[in-house]
């Protein structure tokens, strides 16, 4: 079966989500946009210790997320884990981005699960309307956690990030290198790292996983 | 350029081998200059003369100083800079170390004051290319030394020196220092030393031809600016194998300031030469393609049989470790007596066989082109290549590796692991019996390592704009580098970037004033891990689950294994435990491998030259005239091409066109050799998808291209509307570029030696892990956000100039506009297409879009599925 769509509608354990080709999974029924690995400021991470990356690809992150939120009339936003990439990545720039994405979307509520890379961060986002929830929490019947790990009791589904999963597409005669992707696998739904500054991990599903690709503008079904 | 003159020619055929061994020497005297009688060792040892000394050194060995050793002390002593080149085992390393101490005995002719408590201040480096080859170069540098009794302190610096020698050298630099590029660019990270390094009289860099054209050539070229800076008088001194661009060579060395013009010293070159090829019987049999050729296993370990030392070089890692194993199955009782070779193994393992060899202990030992340099091996009394050498320079130096001692013949076997090699290999001899060496093309300011250099020295005592401009300048790599350029280096480190966009939280090097320096500790640290990165590509550390490293292989190739997954190391057969903090943890398996790690560089392409030479073979055979046994052996091949397609001229370009369902091949044979053939592969390909919207799927080796397609081609109405043309090449090239990624790849060492990527030491890996990004994430990056970034723009150009060969894809698309084409319909792949159609199709180019090819291929899969 081949799909192609810019979001494409799909049912896990009865739940009807979107899958966004920019790299975010919507789910209508609770108005609520999840997406995972943000990674915010970590090109300041690196300028801080003498490597130079351009500025603006927090910014492009934000906006992503941003037209997704315009784009499904989101209510709540759950970050997934990773949204910061370390202490030292929450400058006065990165920090101002996010004051105005907050200023402008007074009405969302902003959902955060700690990643490893959010260690230390309680404090720091003190100034931004975010709930932070333990690893595990429900949503309706969905649980949602940074690390892929079993669903919580009372839920058949796991929402969850950390792996930046990336699908290797090859044929005999032609290969389109690392797509980014969304992973279902044992209940498990890994999501793509949203960030633009971060990297992938190839992932190698099994017989009875799914996964969608990303590619380009367009979310596809492998 | 060096004059080969063929002396004996003999040819024997016996029991399908034939041998054909030829002498080369040289035209200018090789006779030991006569001594002149008022120079005889005086018995008075307590006033010889400095020339005394050196002289009674080398009767005390039985020998006498050559001419050429004699006019490189004279030209060291008048103050001259210069190269000396020759074979390996002649001399070399005298006619340039013995310059500098008897400079220093005319200096100091009092023995009595001769003092080994206080030995005297730094005078001489010595530049090694390899860190494996330091202690070696010590032993050889220090017999005169002590025979000659003099003070001096001789001692290494490299990767592997221990941190108290390190230490203790910074305070006091002994009087000669054997070090690497990359333990001398640290050297100039303190600035301490600067006074010391002041009072350096000599520069010696050794095996200058493989430092040339690199990287790590430049580290050289910019370290040495700063030294003459440092010492104004410094005289350079390079050893080298003989290359076709000599005088380019030495300008490289010795900078573009020189007041005196580099003197370029041939030594003697009077070594025996004996090549011969093991074809293979029946030859109807012998394979048309392939690259590991064990097939010839028992051939080959006959020949081992029949020597007391031999040195089997393949062309890849993965070669040797095949060949270890096969020739161990063949042979078990040499368990023990054969070993493997290459660059990824551990040093402690690498000592063990370089030992083995030196002693004799070894019977045979399979290498790459790690055994290449320096190292003496006198007990090698063979030299056995796999595949072919690709160039007849490097035959040259490899035949060399055997017969090291004064005298001796240099014996060399060639075995193909094709047919079509023998025709490579009879063109590489027709070569060397020319004297036509290959010439080492330099590099054209590469900014990164500018970058590095830069803060490089802003670490080491720190610069001002105007002065180290100035002295960049005087490096051949970098006489042409614009203000610009220039002042974007200093925006780069000082800013990250352009001064536009300056970043806030930016911090490497800092300007105060017109004083641009270092002062954070964590800069300083993090830089001098880098700079030994040049060579490395991220490499992961092979270790047994008990302990033990055996050596580094790629990360690319271990992340793609599983657990459990068996492949070949160091002669062994290991599987995958498991990876952790940046070590692959092994242990040892049963059974056959199932992976084969594969190394990055491994396979180097046709040289120019001898692509030339290969045409003109081929077209020999067009006109019927096989001559040597290789091209003879290879008569029933050259009908079958004929038969089915065509043998063709030097004039003419042959395309075969192969057609089915589907299924498109168009075969051309440029025969320029593979990085060409890849430019023009990708050139062409993005010509033709621009006449129609399709994917082409391509395949390059040294002798063509392979063009596939799931649409027919039209290819006379492509070639009419100017396929090869040179117009627009470079914009075409750019294009297709992007396509093929190939900027992608080439910007890994960009990113790694411009320290946009933290190498990180081993173990210390945790604490830079998260400034860990892959170079594809910054170039993308730079790509979206700094497009006018120079490291893009060097990046293209690298691509264009060393990946694609620029130069050489413009003079090869020149040459095929002006051939006759000679277009032909086979009904079956022929024998020069053969190893083309075999080989996997690696690169693409598209005019689909992603999502349009992607969905092709899920259909493919699914009919394969439905069958």
């Amino acid at each position: 079966m081949i799909a192609e769509h810019s979001s494409l509608e799909i049912s896990i354990e009865g739940v009807k989500f979107w899958l966004l080709a920019k790299r975010g999974l919507y789910w209508p029924a609770q108005q609520t946009l999840f997406v995972a690995d943000t990674h915010f400021g970590k090109e300041v991470t690196f300028r801080k210790l003498g490597v130079a990356v351009p500025s603006s690809s927090t910014q492009g992150t934000l906006s992503a997320i941003v037209q997704m939120i315009a784009q499904c009339q989101a209510s709540r936003l759950v970050l997934l884990g990773d949204m910061f990439h370390a202490r030292s990545s929450i400058s006065p720039g990165v920090r101002e981005s996010l004051d105005i994405f907050f200023a402008t979307h007074k009405q969302l509520r902003c959902t955060l699960v700690l990643g490893n890379h959010d260690k230390g961060l309680f404090t720091r986002t003190a100034g931004w309307p975010i709930e932070i929830v333990a690893s595990g929490t429900l949503i309706d019947t969905v649980s949602i956690a940074h690390f892929p790990q079993e669903p919580s009791c009372g839920s058949r589904l796991l929402l969850c990030g950390h792996l930046h999963p990336a699908y290797r597409f090859s044929s005999k005669i032609d290969s389109v290198g690392k797509l980014p992707c969304f992973w279902l696998s044992n209940r498990q739904l890994v999501l793509p790292a949203l960030g633009e500054f971060t990297g992938t991990q190839i992932i190698y599903p099994s017989k009875s996983d799914h996964t969608w690709v990303i590619v380009e503008d367009q979310i596809m079904r492998v | 350029m060096i004059i080969v003159r063929i002396s004996r020619f003999r040819i024997s055929l016996s029991a399908g081998k034939v041998l054909l061994s030829f002498c080369v020497h040289q035209s200018t005297s090789c006779r030991a200059a006569p001594l002149p009688t008022n120079e005889l060792p005086s018995l008075n040892v307590k006033h010889r003369t400095p020339r005394q000394i050196i002289f009674d050194y080398f009767e005390s060995k039985g020998q006498k100083p050559f001419r050429f050793q004699l006019d490189a002390w004279k030209a060291y002593q008048a103050g001259s800079s210069g190269l000396v080149h020759s074979a390996t085992g002649t001399g070399k390393t005298l006619a340039v170390w013995l310059g500098p101490i008897l400079e220093w005995l005319r200096q100091n002719k009092n023995q009595d004051q001769w003092n080994p408590k206080s030995p005297p201040a730094l005078r001489v480096l010595w530049i090694t290319p390899l860190k494996a080859l330091a202690v070696d170069t010590e032993n050889a540098l220090r017999a005169p030394l002590e025979s000659m009794r003099l003070p001096w302190r001789l001692e290494s610096r490299t990767g592997d020196s221990r941190a108290s020698i390190k230490a203790k050298q910074l305070k006091q630099l002994p009087t000669a220092l054997i070090t690497t590029p990359e333990s001398l660019c640290l050297l100039l990270t303190h600035a301490p030393l600067q006074t010391q390094l002041s009072l350096i009289e000599g520069v010696i860099v050794d095996e200058w031809h493989e430092l040339l054209g690199s990287k790590r050539g430049i580290q050289v070229e910019l370290a040495l600016a700063r030294l003459r800076k440092l010492s104004p008088s410094l005289r350079t001194w390079g050893l080298s194998a003989t290359l076709g661009n000599l005088t380019e060579a030495g300008q490289a060395l010795v900078g573009c300031e020189s007041t005196k013009p580099c003197k370029i010293i041939r030594g003697t070159t009077k070594k025996r030469l004996h090549i011969e090829s093991l074809i293979p019987k029946p030859m109807e049999r012998f394979p048309w393609s392939g690259h590991i050729g064990t097939r010839m296993v028992p051939q080959v370990s006959r020949e081992i049989e029949q020597v007391k030392s031999a040195l089997v070089f393949a062309n890849t890692r993965s070669q040797t470790e095949i060949w270890y194993q096969h020739l161990l199955q063949h042979r078990p009782d040499w368990a023990g007596q054969i070993a493997v070779h290459h660059g990824s193994l551990d040093a402690s393992v690498r000592e063990w066989v370089e030992n083995g060899l030196r002693n004799g202990r070894l019977r045979a030992v399979v290498c790459t082109s790690s055994l290449d340099l320096g190292v003496d091996f006198s007990a090698v009394d063979l030299v056995l290549q796999i595949g072919s050498p690709k160039g007849s320079a490097r035959l040259l130096q490899r035949a060399g590796r055997s017969g090291h001692q004064p005298g001796a013949e240099s014996r060399l076997i060639f075995i193909p692991t094709n047919a079509l090699e023998l025709i490579e290999l009879a063109a590489a001899r027709d070569a060397i019996e020319q004297g036509k060496m290959e010439a080492r093309p330099l590099l054209s300011k590469p900014l990164d390592v500018l970058v590095q250099h830069v803060v490089t020295i802003a670490i080491g005592g720190g610069f001002t704009s105007e002065n180290l401009l100035q002295e960049v300048r005087t490096t051949q790599a970098y006489r042409f580098l614009t203000s610009d350029e220039w002042q974007w280096i200093l925006n780069f480190v000082v800013h990250g970037g352009s001064s536009l966009g300056a970043y806030p939280e930016f911090h490497r090097v800092e300007l105060d004033d017109d004083r641009y320096h270092v002062s954070t500790q964590r800069i300083m640290t993090l830089h001098r891990f880098n700079i030994g990165t040049i060579v490395s590509d991220t490499a992961m550390k092979v270790k047994y689950m008990r302990g033990g490293t055996m050596g580094t292989v790629e990360e690319s190739f271990l992340s793609k294994l599983k657990r459990g997954d068996r492949f070949l190391f160091a002669g062994k057969l290991v599987e995958l435990v498991i990876i952790q903090d940046n070590v692959a943890y092994v242990r040892r398996s049963k059974g056959k491998p199932n992976s084969i790690p594969r190394w990055t560089g491994g396979r180097m392409p046709l040289s120019s030259e001898l692509s030339m030479a290969l045409r003109g073979k081929i077209h020999e055979a067009s006109q019927g005239r096989l001559t040597g046994p290789e091209m003879r052996s290879l008569k029933s091949l050259f009908d079958l091409q004929q038969r089915w397609s065509l043998l063709p001229q030097t004039d003419e370009l042959l395309i075969e066109m192969i057609g089915e369902r589907s299924h498109y091949q168009l075969f051309l044979f440029p025969f320029e050799g593979r990085l060409v053939h890849e430019g023009m592969a990708s050139v062409l390909a993005y010509r033709l998808t621009r006449q129609q919207p399709t994917t082409l799927s391509m395949a390059c080796n040294d002798h063509g291209i392979v063009l596939q397609s799931p649409h027919p081609i039209a290819i006379e109405k492509a070639i009419s509307e100017g396929l090869f043309s040179t117009d627009r090449l470079q914009e075409d090239i750019h294009q297709s570029m992007n396509a093929t990624e190939m900027a992608k790849r080439q910007f890994r060492q960009i990113a790694r030696v411009s320290g946009l990527i933290q190498a990180g030491l081993p173990g210390q890996r945790k604490s830079t892990s998260y400034v860990q990004a892959s170079s594809n994430l910054f170039f993308d990056a730079f790509c979206e956000y700094d497009p006018t970034n120079l490291l893009l723009e060097q990046c293209r150009r690298e691509v264009l100039e060393q990946q694609l060969e620029w130069t050489r894809l413009d003079r090869a698309l020149k040459r095929l506009q002006q051939a006759k084409i000679r277009l032909t319909y086979p009904t079956r792949v022929t024998p020069f297409a053969f190893s083309l159609m075999v080989d996997k199709l690696r690169e693409r180019v598209s005019s689909e879009t992603l999502a349009q090819r992607i969905a092709r291929m899920q259909k493919a899969l699914e009919n394969k599925a439905g069958k």
